[in-house]
């Protein structure tokens, strides 16, 4: 309990007395000789009661009315040297706790002093009624959004974990049903189909067709491209160089090669050329003519198609139904091959391929049906 | 005891017999029937004192009452229960009570 009292008493054996009374109480106590001297140290002293000695100057009730007003709350206990009540009274009328009476001693003043420090300070009874109401309030609300949030959370969860997953389609029905070639080009996939001499653009999200370039002087049996040019072949063996343009404007031609290729495809440096029927394979110089650099057999059962990215070549082999991946280097010499889900209908008749950021590309026909269809590419 | 009210209770002289020196206390609340009186002075139970304090702009002197209990707190102090006695002592307090009533030394 805090335990400093201020006494105001210029009587020095009374101060005796009552340092004597204070001691025993248990109170430090601090002595002024005047309210002048107790008002320059009240503030230092923080006292919890003040206790004054009455009959001295100033009177008692204009030291209280001073301490008042330093100090509204602060018990303060005049020290009568005698038991007058009707003093007593009229002090308390103005603002003393209580009064003591004389003779001090320590039986006297124990409980008036011990009363005092329990009443000292400024004891604020807040109206709590409404702050708990809001407490309340506002646990309730923390307590319906927690469980909001955790409903949500479990329903989320619930959602993500029973509902079915949306698929993202790996596989395109296409509006025409001889698909010879087939390049993606940002969100664009660019297939030739023989049958209409056509090129089709789809949006690779859905496949749906955005652009048809018709090619009636050709029939494209296969298509690649490199950063500035279309490539395609004819069923005649002569391969078309084309601009990027909208009208896919003829630049040059290649004489006629034979067999005639139904793949081709560059590699960044070199152009690959492949005809599924003999499993020929031929790596040739880039520039109008396509030059032969040199050829190679096809090292899996039964070439359908040929690709080829700036690392490896990649064929679809009807015989093994699989994806066959062969080095640049050395396309006589298989280094993986992978399974072709797809393969699984014996209809299905690979025509065209390619490859791009991880996904190899298969454009062909399954029965009457033309379609595309994708898959990540082996490790 | 409220402690916010403790000085605002009502400063009261009580006078325990002819030839004792008058005590007080506080009177802690005033009904026309009955009173509490926090003192720390000791009174036995049973006694009747006269009780002399302001209930707003009303004065009461000698108002007679006996100490029905007596209760000691942990302070030292007594809470009185007094019961008024006189009867027409008490419709003035009532009156008081019940007329437009002001704070003490207001």
């Amino acid at each position: 309990m805090f335990n400093t009292v201020q006494i105001i008493c210029a009587s020095e054996k009374d101060r005796t007395i009552l340092r004597g009374i204070f001691k025993n109480l248990g109170a430090d106590a601090v002595f002024s000789l005047d309210l002048n001297d107790a008002l320059a140290i009240f503030e230092k002293a923080a006292p919890a009661a003040v206790f004054m000695a009455d009959g001295e100057e100033p009177p008692a009730e204009i030291q209280l009315r001073e301490l008042r007003r330093v100090a509204p709350f602060i018990p303060l206990i005049p020290l009568l040297k005698r038991r007058d009540a009707t003093r007593a009274v009229g002090l308390m009328k103005a603002g003393a706790l209580d009064c003591a009476q004389a003779p001090w001693t320590e039986e006297e003043l124990r409980p008036i002093y011990r009363k005092a420090l329990n009443l000292s300070g400024t004891t604020i009874e807040l109206d709590t009624t409404a702050l708990r109401r809001r407490r309340k309030s506002m646990a309730l609300a923390l307590a319906v959004f927690f469980a909001f949030a955790g409903f949500a959370g479990g329903f989320y969860y619930g959602f993500r974990k029973f509902s079915p997953r949306a698929v993202t389609p790996d596989s395109f029905a296409l509006p025409y049903a001889h698909p010879t070639g087939i390049i993606i080009k940002g969100s664009t996939a660019l297939v030739s189909d023989w049958y209409s001499q056509g090129l089709y653009e789809h949006d690779l999200k859905n496949f749906g067709i955005r652009r048809v370039t018709s090619l009636p002087e050709l029939t494209p049996v296969a298509m690649t491209a490199s950063a500035d040019a279309l490539w395609l072949a004819g069923a005649n063996g002569v391969l078309e160089k084309r601009l990027l343009d909208t009208r896919y404007t003829p630049v040059s031609r290649t004489a006629a090669f034979n067999p005639p290729p139904d793949s081709v495809c560059f590699d960044g440096l070199y152009y690959w050329t492949a005809d599924s029927r003999t499993g020929a394979v031929v790596k040739r110089m880039p520039g109008d003519a396509l030059t032969e650099l040199k050829a190679f057999k096809y090292p899996g059962r039964k070439l359908a198609a040929l690709t080829c990215d700036t690392r490896f070549l990649w064929a679809a082999d009807a015989g093994m139904g699989a994806l066959v991946k062969m080095s640049l280097d050395d396309p006589e010499r298989i280094i993986s091959r992978t399974e072709l889900a797809p393969y699984a209908s014996k209809t299905l008749k690979v025509t065209a391929m390619a490859s791009k950021d991880g996904k190899i590309w298969f454009a062909g026909e399954d029965g009457p049906k033309g379609l595309a269809f994708f898959i990540n590419e082996p490790k | 005891m409220n402690p916010n009210k403790a000085d605002t209770y009502i400063p009261a002289l009580v006078k325990t017999s002819l030839d004792m020196p008058p005590l007080w206390g506080r009177l802690t609340s005033v009904s026309p029937q009955e009173a509490e009186l926090l003192s720390h002075f000791e009174i036995p139970a049973g006694r009747v004192v006269a009780l002399t304090f302001e209930l707003g702009r009303a004065s009461f002197e000698d108002v007679r009452a006996r100490v029905k209990t007596a209760l000691r707190d942990g302070d030292g102090y007594y809470n009185y229960a007094l019961v008024f006695i006189d009867e027409t002592q008490r419709g003035l307090i009532k009156a008081a009570i019940g007329g437009p009533v002001s704070a003490p030394g207001s």
